[in-house]
């Protein structure tokens, strides 16, 4: 496990549908990620790609196997500590954008900062060059959610987790609810990002605008890893 | 790029403890006028709760220290000196023998003030009717140091300090219903010591008005020897002498040194309270009742939050599972969720109190006429008019018990939302 960013051991994940017939999402997933990586998790609706995201990002917990992120066994976090390991090494990026509705669009993307206690005006700077980056400018910093557009909500989710500088972006299905030039600006920038400042990336997808732009496929099918592609 | 903070954090990862606070101070503040309805009708609910604690606390206030300042300030004062058994049948051979030596044990007490009184059932008459009242002989000058009787006066004038007038002051009330006026004359009948009957005409000096109409139609005042020749006193002998204490004495110590300095079991030492249990039992029981409507009202309000927030937070799980993603902590959760429950009750107290004031300002000026219920007031010696009292012990008290039962009834909720699964939150439908 040294050196890789991210790396899951015999992880497994089983659900309980509403009928209560248990459902393994995860099967016994080995997986790593090392740092740097633009890497996209993609597979069928029902593969487990949203459940490997959500357990690597600590927002679930598996049902057996081990989970370590930056060198932490999240399975050995309390819930306190899981939201602090959040807080300083993650960010997420969803498809639902999931903003806080009662804040504008510039305190919802400095939200991560100011619960790690950035200074205000370190936040300010950074937060509306980060926001004018992804296209949100000084004119709509100052809108709320419901003031938005869905493209412009999703850049302002995206804000919120870079601003911080994570050492991992978690995206599920960013794209999702974008129309595709608005999709195709978003991971550019997100790209580029990554090739600049080293945050991996790591993409839960089925869009193909996502898997083209990954260095990296992974393909789940019923909850275990059937194809890992390297790219250029 | 690497920022600063990001530098920094490497060796401090701690949040600013005032930073954090102040982003869920600003959505929670916001979060209730997400819903503005809502938040006014739990806002209005607590006005009201308030407003209806304020309004009847303060009058049971009112009411209890009316009555309280009857028995003092018109009664007997703080404390009385009798003979052994004449509280229990305040009958005319139940007198202080001495009561020079009394005065003598008295004036070694500093802060205090006293004065003799003859007391005695009776009759008045005028030229067109006649009633039973009670007759009290009274010094002047030591009367209106002791009890409040002569600020009571509306017409004419107080008992005159030389006493040699054959002057009686009596009650407005009394006067209406005799047909008198001042100046005219009127008969005091009552029994003396040889069971004779005693008479004497006195003119009307002046008339007073309490807040008592059964204490004006049942009280006549004329100077103490004029009390004792008509009832076959001595100038020593008297029924009673009736002590006020200066603001900041101790009531039970004071009884209990002057019972020592008195000696003997010819003489008792009774305070207001002993003398007025009935009164005591009264106030005993406002001060319960006090407490049940404190307690009935705010339940309410607890509840009514309670309900209002479980609501709140099933429409907000997403919301909250996206702050828990983000690295918010459970009891930050917990915080948001009891700052918003605080602001409304901040709110609601705000409103409830603003309106409280204005009314109590407007009733201490006016007082509440309950004259439908004088009959029954006036046996307890509280008056027909009632003045409300703030007593910001009794608020302050009710206001620390609504925040208290507050963040109790948002307990249960705010642990609840605290403790969603962040990924069965985000995905909340």
């Amino acid at each position: 496990m040294q050196g890789w960013l991210v790396s899951t051991s015999q992880l497994v994940k089983v659900y309980q549908d509403k009928n209560q017939v248990p459902v393994k999402a995860l099967n016994g997933v080995e997986f790593r990620v090392a740092a740097g990586e633009f890497t996209a998790v993609a597979g069928p609706s029902g593969s487990g790609k949203t459940t490997l995201l959500n357990l690597v990002g600590g927002l679930d917990t598996p049902t057996a196997g081990t989970v370590v992120v930056a060198g932490q066994n999240l399975g050995a976090l309390s819930r306190n500590d899981l939201a602090s390991f959040r807080l300083h090494n993650l960010g997420f990026v969803f498809q639902a954008y999931n903003l806080i509705p009662v804040l504008t669009a510039e305190e919802n993307a400095e939200f991560n900062l100011l619960l790690r206690g950035v200074p205000a005006q370190e936040r300010h700077t950074r937060v509306v060059q980060e926001l004018e980056d992804l296209g949100i400018g000084r004119e709509l910093i100052h809108r709320r959610p419901n003031e938005l557009s869905g493209g412009q909500q999703q850049r302002v989710a995206v804000a919120r987790a870079l601003v911080s500088r994570p050492k991992l972006i978690l995206a599920d299905e960013p794209t999702a609810n974008l129309d595709s030039q608005t999709g195709a600006r978003l991971l550019d920038k997100m790209r580029d990002l990554n090739e600049r400042t080293g945050i991996t990336f790591l993409f839960s997808t089925h869009d193909p605008m996502v898997m083209e732009r990954a260095r990296r496929l992974v393909t789940l099918r019923d909850g275990q890893i059937t194809e890992d592609e390297r790219r250029g | 790029m690497t920022h600063d903070s990001d530098r920094r954090e490497r060796n401090d990862p701690g949040p600013s403890p005032k930073q954090a606070v102040s982003i869920f101070v600003k959505i929670a503040w916001r979060n209730i006028w997400r819903n503005p309805r809502r938040s006014w009708v739990l806002i209005t609910a607590i006005a009201v709760g308030v407003f209806s604690f304020l309004g009847a606390i303060a009058y049971i206030d009112g009411f209890s220290i009316q009555m309280v300042d009857a028995a003092v300030n018109l009664q007997g004062g703080h404390l009385q000196v009798s003979a052994r058994g004449y509280h229990e049948n305040p009958a005319i051979r139940a007198y202080l023998p001495d009561r020079d030596q009394v005065a003598r044990v008295l004036d070694t007490f500093s802060g205090i003030h006293y004065a003799p009184q003859v007391a005695t059932s009776g009759m008045i008459n005028s030229a067109e009717q006649a009633t039973g009242v009670v007759i009290s002989g009274v010094d002047p000058e030591r009367e209106a140091r002791v009890t409040a009787l002569a600020d009571y006066i509306v017409e004419g004038t107080y008992l005159s300090p030389d006493g040699g007038d054959g002057a009686v002051v009596i009650g407005a009330a009394l006067a209406d219903q005799l047909n008198v006026r001042i100046g005219e004359k009127v008969v005091l009948m009552a029994s003396d010591l040889d069971n004779e009957v005693g008479a004497g005409a006195y003119r009307v000096a002046g008339l007073f008005r309490t807040n008592s109409s059964d204490f004006d139609k049942t009280n006549v005042y004329l100077h103490l020897d004029a009390a004792q020749r008509l009832v076959g006193y001595t100038a020593q002998q008297a029924s009673t002498v009736t002590i006020r204490l200066d603001p900041g004495h101790d009531l039970d110590a004071t009884a209990a040194r002057l019972r020592d300095g008195l000696g003997g079991a010819a003489l008792e030492v009774l305070t207001w309270q002993e003398r007025s249990p009935l009164l005591v039992m009264m106030n005993e029981m406002m001060g319960i009742a006090n407490v049940f409507l404190v307690v009935i009202l705010f339940t309410a309000i607890a509840f009514t939050l309670v309900n209002s927030f479980i609501m709140v937070i099933f429409e907000r799980i997403r919301e909250i599972g996206i702050m828990t993603a983000n690295g918010v902590r459970p009891g930050q959760v917990r915080l948001m969720l009891y700052l918003e429950a605080v602001f409304i009750v901040l709110l609601g107290t705000g409103l409830g109190s603003l309106l409280a004031v204005g009314l109590i300002a407007y009733w201490s000026a006016v007082g509440l006429d309950l004259s439908a219920f004088a009959e029954g007031l006036n046996s307890f010696g509280a008056a027909s008019v009632i003045y409300p009292h703030v007593d910001w012990g009794h608020i302050v008290s009710g206001f620390v018990l609504i925040f208290v039962m507050v963040l109790v009834a948002v307990l249960y909720p705010a642990v609840k939302a605290s403790r969603f699964e962040t990924v069965e939150a985000i995905n909340y439908v």
